[in-house]
């Protein structure tokens, strides 16, 4: 009983998930690997970091995990363009 | 047993009926309290061209031919004509002093004038043979719309309360760059956020537009930035619903070394895109009017139009999903047409 009712609750969660990171894209300021969501659809500013360069950059990728890039932003705007 | 499964069951589903009505407002817009006047201009498909990704938008205004943005040749545009046959790499000479490895280089295109900035405050004027450089510290803008050869449009950004809001902000170029004026968007919480839009200038009229994507609100400004008035557009969303939260970011040493600030629920986007032809405004919107069918409102795109000089809405119609993909980017010329889906550039005839 206990297996199944995890297996609903998994279900669930799952559910909320899909409906939840419709559209989602992480994305991290230069050198950090604290992920930010954006969530849209449009040419819109999803997260701001504040006491920056303002020319700091935000990529796909975090630091440690390879290439970065294509071009999102800079770390003032997280910015994605689909 | 049974009934136990059936208890799991019921739960499931319950479960799934709740997140569904959590979502309902990105779903079900059944009733958002207004409607359009549909009409219905003729829409002609002429011709495509298959993109070699989707990363594309449109650049500066159509012209005499169709100038394209691409995210990942930040350097370079990209020009097509109407026929939509081949793409051709527009190089844009820089000056020395420009920072091109900026991440985003803003483009815009007065013909022959294209015009490029970046965060580091440089400006560049290439005319197709000749590049003219700028420079202005301590400023900081983004989208820029080019008025004449010396003038531009930039959004910009103060800050504000421990925060950032934007501006919309008028920059001379002449022998040194002069910020002349800047027209403070209001003052509302998470600014960055909740003024948050599109920036476009109407050559025809000499308006400048600033679309808020959270409200359904058309700032109309002319070219010395003087308010001449706020559309409010045909939705009855007054006021953004933005929520935001600082989240520390902290170094290897545990240290607080910034913060950022986040929006901490999807926004509601309201209206995406704005552009302009013969005094008309053309807004894209998301929300379905309560006189829309749901399936002419899931299998089309719905435009608004309002008059420039009053501000006042005219009529919607709709623009066909192509491929069954969102419209991303359109802009009107005449009787033509130009929009991006994804990876598709769609040339169309347009007859009002």
């Amino acid at each position: 009983m206990k297996k199944l009712l995890f297996a609903a609750l998994i279900a669930t969660v799952a559910v909320g998930g899909a409906f939840s990171s419709a559209n989602a894209v992480i994305l991290y300021a230069q050198g950090q690997s604290n992920p930010v969501d954006c969530i849209t659809g449009a040419d819109v500013t999803c997260a701001e970091q504040l006491g920056v360069d303002e020319t700091t950059q935000v990529y796909l990728n975090p630091a440690n995990e390879g290439p970065q890039g294509p071009s999102q932003g800079f770390a003032g705007d997280y910015t994605y363009n689909p | 047993m049974k009934n136990k499964y059936l208890l799991i069951i019921f739960i499931v589903l319950l479960s799934v009926l709740v997140i569904y009505l959590m979502n309902s407002h990105r779903i079900n817009q059944s009733s958002n309290k207004f409607t359009r006047k549909i009409v219905s201009p003729q829409i002609t498909f002429r011709t495509v061209l298959n993109l070699p990704d989707k990363s594309f938008g449109l650049a500066g205004r159509l012209d005499n031919k169709i100038y394209l943005n691409h995210y990942s040749d930040r350097l370079n545009l990209q020009g097509i004509n109407y026929s939509l046959k081949e793409l051709d790499t527009v190089k844009i000479r820089y000056p020395s002093t420009f920072h091109i490895e900026a991440l985003n280089i803003y483009k815009d295109v007065l013909f022959p004038y294209i015009f490029c900035t970046n965060h580091y405050g440089d400006i560049s004027l290439f005319n197709g043979k000749v590049t003219t450089s700028y420079k202005i510290e301590r400023f900081r803008f983004d989208f820029i719309k080019a008025v004449s050869p010396t003038t531009i449009i930039v959004r910009a950004r103060y800050p504000q309360n421990l925060q950032n809001n934007r501006s919309i902000a008028k920059i001379v170029l002449s022998k040194k760059v002069v910020v002349e004026k800047e027209y403070p968007l209001p003052n509302k919480r998470n600014g960055v956020f909740t003024n948050d839009g599109m920036l476009i200038y109407d050559k025809d009229s000499h308006r400048i537009l600033y679309l808020y994507f959270y409200r359904g609100e058309i700032l109309n400004l002319d070219t010395n930035l003087n308010f001449k008035y706020l559309t409010k557009t045909i939705d009855t969303v007054k006021e953004a619903r933005t929520k935001a939260q600082l989240i520390p970011q902290k170094g290897r040493d545990g240290k607080v070394i910034g913060r950022t600030l986040i929006q901490t629920s999807p926004p509601r986007l309201i209206n995406t895109f704005i552009t302009s032809n013969n005094n008309k405004a053309y807004v894209l919107s998301l929300l379905k009017a309560d006189n829309e069918l749901e399936s002419d409102f899931e299998s089309n795109q719905i435009i608004d139009t309002y008059n420039i000089t009053d501000g006042k809405y005219i009529s919607s119609f709709y623009i066909p999903k192509y491929k069954g993909i969102k419209l991303r980017h359109f802009q009107i010329k005449g009787n033509t047409l130009i929009a991006i889906y994804g990876a598709y550039l769609v040339n169309y005839r347009f007859v009002e």
